[in-house]
């Protein structure tokens, strides 16, 4: 017997369900005799089969033929099968053996043999003949094959060949069973053969009888239980032909006188792994096998002419072996699974068979016991029932993590819907949003295009999201003709001051907002903003810049013709009024005779509104000056008590008159650096305030104090002071409070706005506490230094 | 009128003749021989033909104007050494420019004619006479 790694080198399907896989061999490495089986190992089905990795074929090549081994199987549901079945070609499995004494009789007695074969059991009989047909030809084979199948059997195609191809060879076909007259009739009566039979073991049974009753020695029969389900099918197989097959003769010459078990090979092949034994009908010990001395671990003397009372284990109950012997006394088999105690007290199960063997007389001669292991099938039961607890407690846990898994799914179904609806709800307001903003921008579309300004959007990198129509109108270009991307370029070059609107642009862009109040291009006069918003623009919200550009050049022209016609006119009334306070001054200075009190104050009337008059041309002519920026602005350091002493001298009888007493409270080093004109216009318009509007008697204070980079100036009177109401109005443009309606005040209602706008041209600031009846303070600051430029 | 001008002959070119006749009286009052001129071209004649020690010199005028004059005195030294005093009420003299260029010219006082009083005038005059006339 040799074990061999293989390969497969054949598989083809020869009948319904019948396959034929064919192993190459290297020449000398397997050797068998026609009819022999062999195992067939798959080492990669150790865990995955329940019957385990091999099985047993018979082997339907014959032994010459290549060096290679063929097998045939019925594919049924065994995992084994149908793996071999589906592997590759090439793939590796091992065989052993080879297995089996089935071999033609090999000398030239040229008996006749007759082969009888049920089922697939005609495998082991193929290469049988497959070799005898040629080789002997004198040999004469007759194959009684009985298929009770309805399907096509296995290789009749290739033995009706071969019995049509060879003479010594007879092919008897029969469907269905055969009986002791049709076997007699396909021999001829001729007995003296040698019989062959293969098959189920219901197959070899019958033909055995069938055989006994044709009177066939049974030393002229060789049999052979179909292998072709594997070891353990063997196993059970054997187990219903203990008493069956042995006679009390069989019995004696078998076990109890000697003779070598080998010859049959049935027994060969049970005494290797099955318990035998054979005793009295009193139980006393006649024979037992080495298998059992070998499992007991008692010797043979030990044993031999004792009962089997040594083995009892003492697990099971008397009854129970009371039954055992009711049974096989009254002559019948008893089978039973057992535990048994070997010597050294370690226990062992074995399925227990006993038969009785009868004598020719019908008595009981002898009980013949034959046990199979099963303490590692017991184990495994055991193991299988432990597994089966852990698997259903497996199971239970399986459940519990079903019904939470259920509960999950559920709860994730929940959450999927409600993430669902939630989706819903937020695409049906995007979609909102979507429509909204797209309504937003229709309506910039819309608004902008019918702006007078022209208005370019742009992001942070100077890409221009839109153009509005007024844009290509200021250009004078049609839309195709200035795309996007050329657009600011483009609006730069429009310009006479394009490198300023380039540079502008760039400013912009890094996010400061301005505005050019004139640019020009060629005659016409535009304002620009450049806009950065800190706010994100809804409907385009990437442009966060932009330009807007209004052509004013018509509004300023008409500013301009305004201020001229100001400017002329003002300039126009000075010369009259020039000559009527020249004249009324030459009447008053009594040059031309003595004038009377009446005529005196007449006269003083007239001086004071020519005056009134003058101031106010002058007012508005510093008004058209400041509105156009042209307010001439020439600083140098200025003593401010130098200054405040010429005005307050210039003043002096004005304030005699009004009885104001004015205290100068300023120290000689303070000076400030501003244009010199303007800063003694302020300081005279706030002292001519303080003296015409402050209290009688009056009392005037002006002081000057150094408050870090600037000189703080306050101008306070005692006067009527200036309604609360009307605080927040008296730098405007034609103020005069209130509560002064007496003639003697002058102003023009410009003064203070002129005041402010000066002071803050200055580089100042100007404020003032007042309260009714209480008088006011003004106080301004002015710088003592150059202020650096802005930017 | 203080008779501060006593003796001292005045120019006064000045084309509106009520603001003219003003001066007159007024200056004459306080002591000046006024000499009138009612355009550039009558002033330069006058200034060949007569002794003239100032000069009051408006500058908006049809004809020859003040600014004339003084283009050509500077170019020609017209008035000589003589101060003018430039008397006007014209919008240049809102204009910085124009101003610097008046004062370039050598003129010895800028006045805003409707801001100053007849006795101011005077006093000007005569501040100005001081300081230029060294004969006075």
């Amino acid at each position: 017997m040799s074990r061999i790694i293989t390969t497969i080198s054949d598989r083809r399907k020869i009948a319904k369900d019948t396959y034929e896989v064919t192993f190459k061999c290297v020449e000398g490495e397997f050797h068998f005799t026609p009819g022999q089986y062999v195992e067939v190992i798959l080492p990669d089905l150790l865990q995955a089969d329940t019957k385990g990795s091999s099985r047993f074929f018979s082997i339907t090549s014959k032994p010459d033929d290549n060096q290679n081994i063929s097998v045939a199987f019925r594919m049924s549901d065994s995992n084994f099968k149908k793996t071999l079945v589906d592997k590759e070609l090439g793939s590796q499995v091992m065989l052993r053996g080879p297995f089996g004494d089935f071999s033609l009789p090999n000398d030239d007695t040229k008996i006749p043999v007759v082969l009888l074969a049920g089922g697939i059991g005609i495998a082991p009989f193929l290469s049988m003949i497959r070799c005898a047909v040629e080789r002997l030809p004198e040999q004469s084979i007759t194959l009684i094959y009985a298929n009770s199948k309805v399907e096509r059997a296995v290789y009749v195609d290739e033995l009706k060949a071969l019995s049509d191809k060879y003479q010594n060879f007879t092919l008897i076909l029969k469907y269905g069973y055969i009986d002791p007259s049709f076997v007699k009739r396909s021999v001829n009566n001729q007995q003296n053969c040698l019989w062959f039979i293969c098959g189920t073991p219901m197959f070899v049974h019958n033909a055995k009888y069938i055989l006994g009753e044709l009177t066939v020695d049974h030393k002229q029969i060789k049999y052979h239980i179909q292998a072709g389900y594997g070891e353990r099918h063997l196993q059970i197989d054997s187990r219903e032909i203990s008493h069956k097959y042995f006679n009390s003769k069989e019995i004696e010459s078998y076990f109890l006188n000697g003779v070598n078990v080998s010859s049959n090979p049935l027994l060969e092949v049970l005494s290797q792994s099955v318990l035998i034994s054979v005793s009295d009908p009193n139980g006393i010990i006649l024979y037992v096998n080495d298998y059992v001395l070998n499992i007991t671990q008692y010797r043979r003397e030990d044993l031999v002419g004792k009962n089997y009372n040594i083995l009892n284990s003492g697990y099971h109950p008397p009854d129970f072996f009371q039954t055992m012997w009711e049974t096989i006394k009254s002559g019948r088999s008893w089978r039973g699974e057992v535990r048994n105690v070997a010597k050294d007290g370690s226990f062992f199960w074995v399925d227990t068979i006993i038969s009785p063997i009868f004598d020719d007389d019908g008595q009981i001669k002898y009980y013949l016991t034959i046990r199979f292991t099963i303490t590692d099938e017991k184990r495994a039961e055991e193991e299988l029932h432990q597994k089966t607890e852990m698997l259903q407690t497996t199971l239970e846990q399986m459940r519990v993590r079903e019904v939470e898994l259920e509960k999950i799914k559920k709860a994730t179904l929940n959450i999927l819907e409600d993430l669902d609806e939630e989706k819903r709800v937020v695409e049906k307001k995007v979609e909102q949003r979507t429509l909204e903003l797209q309504f937003e921008k229709a309506k910039i579309l819309q608004v902008t295009s019918n702006m007078k300004a022209g208005a370019i959007l742009l992001d942070g990198e100077g890409k221009v999201e839109f153009v509005n129509r007024r844009v290509y109108e200021i250009l004078k270009v049609s839309p195709a003709e200035a795309p996007l991307d050329r657009i600011v370029s483009m609006l730069c070059e429009h310009f006479d001051e394009k490198d300023r609107v380039c540079a502008n642009v760039e400013r912009m862009l890094k996010g400061e907002s301005f505005m050019e109040p004139e640019l020009t291009s060629g005659s016409r006069i535009y304002e620009v903003y450049f806009q950065f918003l800190e706010e994100q623009n809804a409907a385009i919200p990437t442009a966060d810049r932009f330009i807007l550009v209004y052509d004013v050049t018509e509004t300023k022209l008409l500013e301009r013709s305004k201020s001229e016609l100001v400017a002329i006119a003002s300039h126009q009334l000075r010369t009259p009024l020039t000559a009527m306070r020249g004249n009324v001054e030459l009447l008053m200075d009594e040059s031309y005779g003595p004038l009377n009190v009446d005529q005196k104050e007449l006269l003083s009337d007239m001086d004071i509104s020519t005056n009134r008059l003058i101031s106010m041309v002058n007012d508005m002519l510093d008004i058209t000056k400041i509105e156009k920026g042209t307010l001439d602005m020439d600083p140098e350091d200025v003593v401010l008590k130098e200054v405040i002493d010429s005005i307050c001298e210039d003043f002096s009888d004005y304030a005699r008159r009004r009885e104001v007493v004015v205290s100068i409270n300023v120290p000689k080093n303070i000076s400030v650096f501003v244009d010199r004109s303007r800063v003694r216009q302020v300081l005279q318009n706030l002292i001519d305030n303080a003296i015409k509007y402050g209290g009688r008697p009056g009392k005037l204070e002006i002081e000057a104090m150094l408050d870090g980079d600037y000189a703080l100036v306050t101008v306070k009177d005692n006067g009527i002071g200036i309604p609360k109401t009307e605080h927040s109005r008296i730098f405007g443009r034609f103020y005069r409070a209130s509560n002064t309606s007496n003639s003697s005040s002058s102003g023009s209602g410009l003064g203070l706005y002129i005041v402010r706008s000066i002071v803050e041209q200055l580089g100042g600031k100007i404020w003032f506490e007042s309260d009714e009846g209480e008088g006011t303070k003004f106080s301004i600051n002015l710088p003592t230094k150059k202020i650096a430029e802005p930017g | 009128m203080q008779k501060i001008l006593t003796n001292i002959t005045i120019l006064c070119v000045e084309d509106d003749s009520v603001i003219s006749r003003v001066y007159s009286k007024s200056l004459s009052l306080a002591g000046a021989n006024m000499v009138m001129a009612s355009d550039g071209d009558e002033a330069l004649r006058i200034l060949k033909n007569q002794k003239i020690e100032v000069i009051l010199l408006d500058l908006e005028m049809p004809g020859t104007n003040g600014f004339d004059l003084i283009e050509l005195h500077k170019k020609e030294r017209v008035f000589g050494d003589r101060p003018i005093i430039v008397i006007s009420n014209a919008s240049a003299l809102d204009d910085e420019d124009k101003v610097a260029w008046l004062w370039e010219a050598g003129v010895a006082d800028i006045i805003m004619k409707c801001n100053m009083s007849l006795s101011g005038l005077a006093s000007s005059i005569s501040k100005v006479c001081k300081d230029n006339c060294r004969h006075l």
